[in-house]
C-alpha cells in the first residue's frame, strides 16, 4: 500500500523586477497532502491547473524530493529507499512527448527495459505482450514519428508498464485524445487495476473519467486537499455546487420579477436577465438545487417556454469548494 | 562494474546511435565536413606565406609538413567534437521529456553518460581511420616507429574524448541554459588546443588556457606518433598530463552528476526546457 502523509513541496522562482534585478518568490505547490493508494484500486487526483497534481505525482515517482512529510510504498521510504521504489513505480503522462520519435516502438521499449536491467529473455517476452496489450503489433517496427497521437499515447502506456510496476501514476493520460481512443485507454486502465492488481493514481480534468474509473477521489486546490470521497460522493457535491439553469419565459410581470429577485437573494444565487425575441431569458447560477422551486414560482404567473438544467462542471465545483475552504480559513 | 552500469551503457549507446546515425549518409557527411574545414584552415595560412608569422609556424612544423600538421590537428579536434556534440544532443532529452523518465529509472547515471559518449565512438573512429590511412598514402614523409603506436594514438584520443564528453554531459544536466557551455568551450578548444597552430608557439597565457583541454595533449601525441615517429618514451609527459586531466574530469563528472540530480529533485528543473 502507498501511504503519503503531510507531503509538502515548495518551489522558488525568480521574478524580474528590473533590468538586472530580480527577487525570489516561494510557491507552495503541495501543502501537506495525505494520500492512500491500495493495490488493485484506482485513486483519482482532481484539481484545476496549478493545483499540485503533477508535483504530487513527481514526488511519488521519486523525481522530486518532498520538503516535508513522508511516504511509504509497501513499507519502503520514498526518499531513503528511492532506488528500490524506482523498480516498483512508473509514470505515464499525456501528450506526445516522452518517447523517442526516431526509434520504433520496440526500440523504445527495449531502451527503457534495459534501464531497469530486466533480463534479456524476460524483456523480450514482456515487450511482445505489451505491444499486443496496447494494440501496436502491426506498427511496432515503424519509427514513432509516423504514429498518430493515439498510437504514441498507447506506446506511452506500454513504456509505463515495462518494469511491471506495482503502482502506476497517470498524469492526464487522455489529454487531447479523440473519444474512442480515450475510451480504449480507460479500458486499459481499468484492466490494469482490476485484472493485474496495480495501484493507480490518476489525474484528470474530466469528471466522467473519474466517475467511470476511480474507487476513491481526492480533490486538491493550490496544493491543499479540499475534499476526498468516493466518486458518488464527489458527484453529489459537484451537483450541489454548480447548478446552472437557462430559462425562457414569454413575459416577466413586475410582481413576479420582484418575487424572483427576493427568492434569488434568499438562496444566495446569481442571475442575469435578458430580453430576447418573444420573451425573457434568465441565466441562473446557484449552489443549491432550486429547480423545482423556480418552476413552481415562475409557472404561476408566466408561461415557461423552455427550462434547461445545465450539467454541472467539475471546474465549477472545485472553484466553489476552494472558495468555501478559503472562507472557512479566513473566518476560523 | 555492476549490471546496472553495463545495461545503462549498452541501452544509451544503442539508443543514441539509432537516434542520431539513422541514415548511412551520416557516415559520408562525416568525411566531407572535415575535408572542408581542413582546406579552409590550410588556405587561411596561404596569405601569410613568407611573413614572420609563417616563419614561426615553419620553425615548429617544417615547411613541407604544414598540411599534415593541420590534418592531424583537425581530425583530432573533430574526433573530440563528435563526443561533445553527442553530449550536447543529450540536452534535447529535456525537450522531449525523456530526461525525467531516465532519472525515474534505477539506471546508473554514469553509465548513461558513458553510453551517450560511446555512441559516437564508432563514427569518430571510422572518420579518424579513413583520414589516417589517407594521410599515410598521401604524405610519404610520415614516420611511424611501430605498428602499435597508431593504437596508442587512437586510445589517446578515445579515452580523453569520452572523459571530456561525459564531463560536458554532466554540466548539461544542471540546467537548460548550460547549452551555452558548448560555445564557451568549443572555440577556445579549437584555437588554444593547437588544432591549427603549434601549441609550443603560443604565448604563456594561451598555453595555460590550452593546457587545460585534454585535446591539446591528444593532438600533441597524435602528431608526434604520425609525424615524428615517436615511441612511448617520447610521449610519456603528454600521456601523464592526459591521464591527470582525464582523472580530474572523471571525478568532476561523478560529483556533478550527484549534485545535478539532487538539485533537480529539489527544484524540479529537469522538466524545464
Amino acid at each position: 500500500m502507498l501511504i503519503a502523509k503531510g507531503l509538502k513541496k515548495n518551489y522558488t522562482s525568480k521574478v524580474k523586477t528590473g533590468f538586472l534585478k530580480s527577487t525570489t518568490k516561494k510557491v507552495e505547490a503541495v501543502r501537506g497532502l495525505d494520500l492512500t493508494i491500495e493495490p488493485g484500486s484506482i485513486v483519482g487526483l482532481l484539481g484545476l491547473n496549478g493545483a499540485g497534481k503533477t508535483t504530487t505525482i513527481k514526488m511519488l515517482s521519486t523525481l522530486l524530493e518532498p520538503d516535508e512529510g513522508s511516504c511509504a510504498i509497501d513499507g519502503l521510504d520514498l526518499v531513503k529507499d528511492a532506488f528500490q521504489i524506482k523498480h516498483m513505480v512508473n509514470m505515464i503522462a499525456g501528450g506526445e512527448r516522452m518517447v523517442y520519435w526516431r526509434l520504433t516502438a520496440r526500440e523504445n521499449l527495449e531502451y527503457f527495459g534495459r534501464l531497469y536491467s530486466i533480463p534479456k529473455e524476460e524483456l523480450k517476452s514482456r515487450i511482445e505482450s505489451l505491444i499486443r496489450f496496447v494494440g501496436l503489433q502491426e506498427r511496432s517496427e515503424e519509427a514513432v514519428e509516423k504514429y498518430s497521437k493515439g498510437m504514441k499515447q498507447r506506446l506511452q502506456i506500454a513504456r509505463g508498464l515495462i518494469n511491471d510496476p506495482k503502482y502506476l501514476f497517470m498524469d492526464e493520460p487522455t489529454l487531447g485524445l479523440d473519444a474512442p481512443i480515450a475510451r480504449d485507454l480507460r479500458r486499459f486502465t481499468k484492466s490494469l487495476a482490476k485484472e493485474q492488481g496495480k495501484g493507480i493514481l490518476l489525474t484528470s480534468h474530466y469528471i466522467s473519467e473519474i466517475e467511470e474509473l476511480c474507487d476513491y477521489v481526492y480533490i486538491i486546490d493550490r496544493g491543499l486537499k479540499i475534499m476526498e470521497g468516493t466518486p458518488k460522493e464527489i458527484a453529489s457535491i459537484v451537483a450541489n455546487c454548480t447548478n446552472k439553469y437557462k430559462i425562457k419565459l414569454n413575459v416577466l410581470p413586475d410582481k413576479l420579477r420582484g418575487q424572483f429577485e427576493t427568492f434569488m437573494s434568499t438562496v444566495q444565487s446569481e442571475f442575469q436577465l435578458e430580453e430576447v425575441d418573444g420573451g425573457i431569458e434568465i441565466d441562473v447560477s446557484s449552489h443549491k438545487d432550486i429547480q423545482s422551486e423556480l418552476i413552481s414560482m415562475l409557472s404561476q404567473q408566466s408561461k415557461i417556454i423552455s427550462f434547461t438544467a445545465m450539467e454541472p462542471k467539475l471546474e465549477d465545483a472545485i472553484i466553489t469548494l476552494s472558495e468555501v475552504k478559503n472562507y472557512e480559513q479566513v473566518h476560523a | 562494474m555492476n549490471r546496472y552500469m553495463l545495461n545503462s551503457i549498452k541501452a544509451e549507446a544503442i539508443k543514441q546511435h539509432k537516434s542520431v546515425y539513422h541514415s548511412n549518409l551520416m557516415y559520408f557527411s562525416m568525411l566531407i565536413w572535415p575535408v572542408l574545414e581542413l582546406f579552409s584552415a590550410y588556405y587561411a595560412y596561404k596569405p601569410f606565406e613568407g611573413t614572420a608569422a609563417s616563419e614561426i609556424v615553419a620553425k615548429w612544423v617544417g615547411d613541407d609538413m604544414i598540411f599534415a600538421f593541420i590534418l592531424f590537428g583537425y581530425i583530432s579536434f573533430i574526433f573530440f567534437r563528435c563526443f561533445v556534440q553527442s553530449a550536447w544532443r543529450f540536452s534535447s532529452e529535456r525537450i522531449s521529456g525523456t530526461l525525467e523518465l531516465i532519472y525515474q529509472t534505477p539506471a546508473n547515471r554514469l553509465g548513461i553518460m558513458l553510453g551517450n559518449a560511446l555512441a559516437s565512438l564508432f563514427e569518430s573512429t571510422w572518420m579518424f581511420m579513413v583520414f589516417c590511412i589517407g594521410a599515410l598514402v598521401l604524405f610519404t614523409n610520415l614516420r611511424i616507429s611501430s605498428i602499435f603506436m597508431p593504437l596508442v594514438a587512437v586510445l589517446s584520443l578515445v579515452i580523453p574524448s569520452i572523459c571530456w564528453g561525459i564531463f560536458m554531459n554532466s554540466l548539461f544536466m544542471f540546467s537548460r541554459d548550460s547549452g551555452m557551455l558548448y560555445t564557451v568551450f568549443q572555440s577556445p578548444m579549437e584555437i588554444f588546443g593547437g588544432a591549427k597552430l603549434p601549441y609550443p608557439a603560443f604565448p604563456f597565457w594561451a598555453k595555460v588556457i590550452g593546457g587545460v583541454f585534454p585535446l591539446t595533449w591528444s593532438i600533441n601525441i597524435v602528431r608526434k606518433i604520425f609525424m615524428n615517429g615517436a615511441l612511448l618514451s617520447d610521449i610519456k609527459f603528454e600521456l601523464l598530463v592526459l591521464c591527470a586531466i582525464c582523472a580530474a574530469l572523471f571525478l568532476m563528472t561523478l560529483l556533478l552528476l550527484k549534485k545535478s540530480e539532487a538539485y533537480a529533485r529539489k527544484t524540479g528543473n529537469m522538466a524545464l526546457f
